[in-house]
């Protein structure tokens, strides 16, 4: 029975992903580590460029900080996406904006705040780019389109925004197939490398390497990063650690059973809501999905006594939903999330209680650039 | 407004075409799929292609279990997309019938409320996809594409405000390419053309990652192009959209327009020929009939006009709303005016709004009731400035009243789009000079 409900949850948390891309096979539909995080299988308002799929934060060689955020999920070898530059109600066209937020007091409310806007793209599909640092432009440069890498610098600050190869790897279709009987299908105890799902698929990523006091305060190297996209003052989508709100914050979680209780899905609710309120908003959600996914060893002996603790614990860790960062330390996930972390594993011990460990993807199906902007170039 | 509208199969204002590759999406004020609408799965599958397969599966499981009201509400959604592909008239009325059998099953359903919404307004039955759209968004208030379906639904209504708040409030929860489209309609109403242009420059944007729906902005923006007779943008953003969609009717009738406007009326006439033999679409019929009457050759012309006769009369037998077609039609080429007339009344009391009442004002112009016509032109043109017909139709009423402003109307026709009308603009032209 068990089994039924993990199944459930799991088909629940990723079955859009697994539809949306499986079925179509196309990029009307987003996933990626935070992806299809709204209901059904549309990317949070049914725009790709507006939702974000991945997030990082590490500490450069040069000691600098880079943040990373990808939008345009699952793009398809090809297709030239750009980036938001205007969203129009009938009355006037709101700014739209991609914000990496950053706390540096621990009280998960933004201290520094950037802020990215595009301008409309020219008949080469170059957008204009402007950088503010809490309402002060930093930095001004172009996007590059195709496979180009135009660096934009002001000072200390370098910005890049285009496309560039999906850096998250994944054996998603493992993953939905976690406890299928059939042999192959799950990643459960794999032993050979196995299919990244995001491989040979393109994402528009936006990266700055800036100086890391520019984001934490005196006395701390630490902080805390996420990233936001809104429209005019509405938030449309955030992200900081990957995959919370797709894998925790369910269509269908069990139990509550969002069906049969008849309440929306709380996934929406999640993009436009901040982190400072997650505890509060999403701690049983968060706390009901692991209970389940700690069931997972019962059968191999693991003596259920301890998982309320454990799963409070994890709780405390996985909300809010801020990536934590330590910018004087170049270790990776969970300080930070560097390009090569396998923050799949990293999570699946955690999450299952070491009934998973690992989906077998161990690398990104491209090497990464060495040099800013770091990611890898296109697939064409 | 330039038949934006009107004629056609089914201006399914609202309903989520699938524009598809080989599959004809009808209506151009549709937007492809989009919003947080947990249809979208199910219209992906119909959209790779299989849509036939697809609806025959869900024909029997619904024949199976005849209480399945989920399987009837699936099935009525599946003929409407088998229609928005093959534009079969027969389809729409199969869709009302299988989401009418999961309504007595299952009535607060969503996908049902939603389905009826989308049929009722598809058949330009705009009341009811009024009340089918509130009853969808009474379970689910953020549902963008119920959001949509209500504004298009008041927007025919010719309540305007409400519709406006609907099309932002979708806009806002759903920032997409079908949302942003709604705003550029509802820019565009108000004369806001250059607004319109922003808005579907935005559309385009939100879709550069989705060929198809790539392909559906670029259309639309090519239509507000050539109406601001920016003829040769409009034909490279119709290019461009045919180039990601090869055979979209759209934009190949786009292409034909650009042709016409250019004075290449043979080629017009061989694309919209054309496009008849794959779709049966009274707008195109109308076009190719203008076409031949600015030729004057009377002849095709009337078999052109009869065609579109009998394209609305198979859609009426299908449970649309034919009235403001057919007395649009008849007026155009003052044949039973008298009639033409009551439907004309009749059309605005179902949908009162700046349309209908334009077609009032010159289906009375057109019964030589000019007084009465001008102060329905004058309620027309309150909301935007108007389109080319609408200020061509004035001039026409200033002109029967003897007045000497006609020829300033005619000029301002021309002014908003030179090519409006293969058939009238070339009167327009004449008249603003006499």
């Amino acid at each position: 029975m068990k089994r039924v409900i993990l199944a459930a949850v799991v088909a629940t948390a990723l079955a859009a992903a697994a539809l949306a891309a499986v079925v179509s096979g196309g990029p009307a539909s987003s996933a990626a580590a935070d992806h299809v995080d709204a209901p059904g299988l549309t990317p949070p308002g049914g725009n790709l460029q507006l939702d974000i799929a991945d997030v990082y934060a590490w500490r450069a060689r040069n000691g600098k900080t880079v943040l990373a955020a990808n939008v345009n999920g699952l793009t398809a070898p090809g297709a030239n996406p750009v980036f938001a530059s205007g969203a129009p109600s009938v009355a006037k066209t709101q700014a739209v904006t991609y914000w990496f937020k950053v706390d540096n007091n621990g009280d998960a409310t933004p201290d520094v705040n950037l802020a990215v806007r595009f301008s409309k793209a020219d008949g080469k599909g170059v957008q204009t780019m402007t950088v503010r640092r809490n309402g002060r432009v930093i930095l001004t440069g172009n996007t590059s389109p195709g496979n180009a890498v135009r660096i934009n610098r002001s000072g200390m600050v370098l910005g890049y925004a285009g496309l560039r190869d999906d850096p998250f790897f994944f054996d998603l279709d493992g993953f939905i197939n976690i406890l299928s009987p059939d042999p192959g299908k799950s990643f459960l105890g794999c032993t050979s490398p196995r299919t990244d799902f995001f491989a040979k698929r393109n994402v528009s990523a936006i990266v700055l390497e800036l100086p890391s006091s520019l984001l934490t305060r005196p006395g701390s190297s630490k902080i805390g990063v996420w990233a936001t996209t809104t429209t005019g003052l509405s938030q449309v989508d955030r992200m900081g650690r990957p995959a919370i709100n797709t894998v925790f914050i369910p269509n269908n979680p069990l139990p509550p059973d969002r069906v049969s209780d008849g309440k929306a899905s709380l996934k929406n609710t999640f993009n436009t809501s901040a982190p400072r309120n997650d505890q509060g908003n999403f701690r049983s959600e968060v706390v009901d999905t692991l209970t389940v996914l700690h069931t997972l060893n019962d059968a191999a002996g693991d003596d259920p006594a301890d998982d309320a603790a454990k799963i409070s614990g994890l709780a405390d860790v996985l909300l809010p939903d801020i990536l934590t960062f330590d910018t004087a330390s170049s270790d990776g996930f969970l300080n930070g999330r560097r390009l090569t972390d396998d923050v799949i594993d990293a999570e699946l011990g955690l999450v299952t209680e070491g009934a998973a460990t690992s989906d077998c993807v161990s690398e990104n199906d491209r090497a990464f650039r060495a040099a800013f902007p770091y990611l890898a170039n296109p697939h064409n | 407004m330039k038949r934006r509208l009107i004629f056609g199969l089914a201006a399914a204002c609202g309903a989520a075409a699938v524009v598809l590759g080989g599959g004809w999406g009808i209506d151009q004020n549709a937007a492809p799929a989009s919003g947080d609408d947990h249809l979208a799965g199910f219209v992906e599958q119909l959209s790779t292609g299989s849509s036939a397969d697809v609806v025959r599966e869900i024909e029997a499981a619904a024949a199976a279990d005849p209480d399945d009201a989920r399987a009837h509400a699936l099935l009525g959604l599946g003929f409407q997309q088998l229609f928005r592909e093959t534009a079969q008239p027969s389809y729409l009325s199969r869709a009302r019938g299988s989401l009418e059998v999961a309504a007595e099953l299952s009535e607060e359903d969503f996908t049902t409320q939603l389905g009826l919404a989308q049929v009722s307004a598809t058949q330009h039955r705009f009341p009811a996809a009024e009340l089918h759209a509130r009853l969808a968004l009474r379970s689910e208030p953020r549902n963008v594409a119920a959001l949509g379906t209500l504004g298009d639904a008041l927007l025919e209504l010719g309540r305007y405000d409400e519709a406006f708040a609907a099309y932002d409030r979708a806009a806002a929860i759903g920032p997409s390419v079908g949302a942003y489209a709604r705003v550029a309609r509802a820019r565009e109403l108000l004369g806001r053309s250059d607004d319109a242009l922003d808005a579907l420059e935005l559309a385009i944007e939100a879709g550069s990652g989705i060929g198809e729906q790539k392909a559906w902005a670029l259309m639309r923006y090519g239509g507000i192009l050539l109406s601001v007779g920016r003829t040769a943008d409009a034909n490279d953003a119709f290019r461009r959209s045919l180039a990601l969609q090869p055979g979209f009717p759209h934009a190949r009738a786009g292409i034909a327009r650009v042709a016409a406007a250019r004075g290449r009326t043979m080629e017009a006439k061989r694309i919209f020929a054309q496009l008849l033999r794959g779709t049966p679409s009274a707008e195109y019929a109308i076009e190719l009939g203008d076409l031949y009457l600015a030729d004057g050759d009377e002849r095709r012309a009337s078999r052109a006009y009869e065609r579109a006769r009998s394209f609305e009369q198979v859609l009426a037998r299908n449970g649309v709303r034919t009235m403001l077609a057919s007395a649009r039609l008849d007026v155009d080429r003052g044949l039973r005016l008298r009639s033409a007339l009551e439907r004309a009344r009749l059309a605005y009391r179902e949908a009162p709004n700046v349309e209908t009442e334009d077609l009032l004002a010159w289906a009375l112009a057109r019964n030589g009731r000019c007084g009465e016509a001008r102060s329905w032109s004058e309620r027309s043109l309150e909301l935007g400035q108007g389109d080319a017909e609408m200020l061509f139709h004035r001039g026409m009423i200033e002109r029967c009243l003897g007045r000497s402003s006609a020829r300033r109307w005619f000029a301002a026709a021309l002014e908003a789009d030179p090519g409006f009308s293969a058939r009238w603009a070339p009167l327009a032209l004449r008249l603003s000079r006499s």
